[in-house]
């Protein structure tokens, strides 16, 4: 007997571009897997997703098809990563190589991850920002993602008294 | 113009040099609202922060591990404002002089904290911060040279409630019988506790606040505890998960004849998984394996050790299913490897533990190791399945680099390298020979030697390596010759192509930077020249 077809669902981006795609790769992301629960008959009409672009959304669906079929992350995952202390800034080959965009599109994955609830995407956008950020100079990071100073003049004194203690061991 | 008038006029300058200070700052916060990484909403640059908190403590020099990842807070108002909201942040106290302690307890209100002390120093300030916030810590570890332990421990009689790892080692302790738990260890109220370390401390037994514990961890070669005892409070942990024992080595030889016909009552451990004895005397094993009973226990790793190689373990009958892995055993890949050395430097065992792989050596004495043990190594390496072996972790006084990197054709990351002196000509080797990205040479607080070399693959020839994480390069002694010059003037020149590279380069001894490279070194930050060096 052949086995089941996958059942593929629409989805609809903020400009309009539709995305039809298997339902396990959608699964990958929370708020929309709550929806197709929530939907006890099948529908024809797109899932709306106001808060996705079209570019972004092609983005976020390579990297839930290239992991579909991987256990989600749940929350005792997360406790047992507490526990052990293991955070860490590592990210997979395959990872790195899809993160690797310009910083607009970066940060657009980003708010996609943390909208549509895919925590491990989000992880991985996490973790480039820091790979990013760590070791630099305020300066430096300022520069980076092209922010300046906007300290009030206590502001610097409390910085400064801080890095003061900070260099004092 | 009267001074009374000029005093006036340059008073109302000021105020408006001040409003338009104060403008302008206003327009450059407006300004960052524009800037892409600002479009993330708190919750997510927090996790960021995080992260970077985390990355420090895991790599950053001990130094530097706070002032690192406090940089996040001195980026812009709206970072500032984040990271100070986000309690979980300031959670971890390791390192904190007292006036940073101050600053982290407020601001990390009431999340549970986490805190590793190394009590070595009079000004370490254990006790006070540990019985006043005791209550509020979730990780605690301690290590304490014999001379402080009354003052570290003696004092844990309050309740934790937060508590989930508690580790307590003694440095220096192998020879005294004088150290001793608090009467009410933790106040009796540790309800949270699930992780329990006891390193070259005294077992206390049962006490009611372990009875909850999923990993135990016991590293005794003082004043070892009576088998009945121990069998005891095992059976009183029926949640453990992971148990690890752990004795001196000389403690594994088994001086008789073990036969064990009666078995002792059971201890029934349904979620036990990992169970590591390692040169625990060999009829306790014995009697231990034989009472453990892991009734719905899935795949149940044994990892044994002992000193002598021609021991057989038997069958354990109460346990469901035992795998025994001897070392120099070649049943599973190895991924990493872990090396430390000595004179003696006798192979004894080597276990594989999911993918983490130790060849261990005897390290009873430090000291160089002589040319021919490092060969009688080589030879066992190439007995050894080493050829996917992806990380190495080496850990010797002195070695010859060629010989040692031989047989790892495939290493990708080479981590902690410890040497005092390197006669091998390291840094020649790894220009030669690895395809590295240098991730960074931290520094070494006691010895002031360059004492870590982390290398990660970027997948980069090394002609065209950037080093964007290098931060500090510290470089001593007249080993480190010209040979060391070329490291560096890559790292340099690096900086000047990429525009990142180090930002601190420590010198010391005879390494001087001759002047025509005086030009390559302008965008380093800090060039800190200790001694006698030809700048």
């Amino acid at each position: 007997m052949a086995a089941p077809a996958t059942q593929q669902i629409k989805i609809r981006c903020n400009d309009e571009k539709e995305f039809t795609v298997d339902r396990d790769v959608l699964e990958r992301s929370v708020l929309i897997k709550n929806m197709l629960e929530d939907v006890t008959e099948q529908q024809d009409a797109p899932i709306p997703l106001p808060n996705v672009s079209g570019p972004v959304m092609a983005k976020v669906l390579e990297y839930c098809t290239h992991h579909r079929g991987e256990p989600l992350p749940s929350a005792d995952t997360e406790q047992s990563q507490d526990e052990t202390r293991k955070r860490t800034t590592d990210i997979s080959e395959w990872d790195q190589k899809f993160i690797t965009v310009d910083q607009e599109m970066l940060f657009e994955i980003i708010l996609a991850a943390n909208y549509l609830d895919i925590k491990s995407l989000l992880d991985v956008g996490c973790k480039t920002v820091a790979n990013m950020i760590k070791g630099k100079t305020p300066e430096e990071i300022r520069k980076l993602f092209n922010i300046v100073n906007d300290f009030t003049p206590e502001e610097e004194a409390q910085i400064k008294k801080e890095n003061e203690w900070a260099e004092d061991r | 113009m009267s001074e009374d008038d000029r005093a006036e006029l340059r008073k109302n300058i000021d105020n408006a040099i001040a409003a338009l200070s104060e403008r302008i700052r206003c327009l450059c916060s407006s300004r960052n609202t524009l800037a892409g990484i600002n479009l993330l909403p708190p919750e997510v640059l927090s996790r960021v922060f995080l992260l970077v908190r985390d990355f420090a403590f895991e790599r950053a020099p001990p130094a530097r591990r706070i002032l690192d990842w406090l940089q996040v807070t001195q980026v812009s108002q709206r970072w500032r404002q984040i990271a100070i909201d986000y309690s979980s942040l300031w959670t971890e106290l390791s390192g904190c002089n007292e006036h940073l302690l101050q600053l982290f307890l407020s601001r990390s209100r009431v999340s549970p904290l986490s805190l590793f002390v190394h009590v070595y120093r009079q000004r370490t300030p254990l006790c006070p911060l540990v019985l006043q916030y005791l209550y509020r810590i979730q990780n605690l570890r301690i290590l304490a040279k014999l001379g402080h332990w009354n003052y570290a421990v003696s004092d844990l009689c309050f309740p934790a409630l937060e508590l989930k790892e508690l580790e307590i080692s003694a440095e220096e302790a192998y020879h005294h019988n004088t150290l001793s738990w608090p009467p009410d260890l933790l106040g009796e109220n540790a309800p949270q506790l699930r992780r329990l370390t006891i390193r070259s401390f005294p077992f206390l037994g049962h006490l009611p606040i372990f009875h909850g514990l999923t990993s135990f961890r016991l590293e005794e070669p003082i004043r070892r505890t009576p088998l009945s005892i121990l069998l005891g409070a095992l059976g009183q942990m029926p949640n453990l998960r992971s148990l690890t024992i752990k004795d001196r080595r000389d403690s594994a030889i088994p001086h008789n004849e073990v036969n064990v016909t009666n078995l002792p009552l059971p201890i029934i451990m349904h979620h036990l998984e990992d169970l590591t004895i390692h040169s625990f005397a060999f009829d306790k094993s014995l009697v231990l394996l034989n009472s453990l009973e892991c009734p719905r226990s899935p795949t149940f790793e044994f990892v044994c050790r002992f000193y002598e190689p021609n021991l057989v373990l038997n069958s354990f009958p109460r346990l469901l299913q035992t795998l025994q892995r001897p070392y120099q055993n070649g049943m599973a890949p190895i991924y990493a490897l872990q090396i430390g050395g000595s004179p003696g430097f006798n192979l004894v065992g080597m276990d594989t533990h999911r993918t983490v792989c130790h060849i261990l050596l005897d390290c009873q004495a430090r000291g160089g190791i002589p040319r021919d043990s490092m060969r009688n190594w080589i030879q066992h390496c190439h007995e050894l399945p080493l050829t996917r072996v992806k990380s190495l972790e080496l850990e010797l006084e002195r070695f010859d680099t060629s010989d040692v990197f031989k047989p790892f054709g495939d290493l990708q990351q080479l981590t902690i390298i410890s040497l005092d002196n390197d006669q091998g000509g390291l840094i020649e080797f790894l220009l030669q020979n690895f395809d590295r990205h240098l991730d960074r040479i931290p520094e070494d607080e006691e010895n002031e030697e360059l004492r870590y070399v982390d290398l990660c693959s970027e997948g980069e020839s090394w002609h065209d390596i950037a080093f964007p994480a290098l931060e500090v390069i510290k470089l001593h002694r007249s080993s480190y010759d010209i040979r060391c010059h070329k490291f560096w003037v890559q790292a340099l020149t690096a900086r000047k192509r990429h525009g990142f590279g180090p930002r601190q380069i420590i010198l010391a001894g005879a390494c001087g930077i001759p002047a025509e490279m005086m030009g390559d070194i302008q965008n380093i930050v800090e060039v800190i020249q200790a001694s006698s060096l030809g700048l």
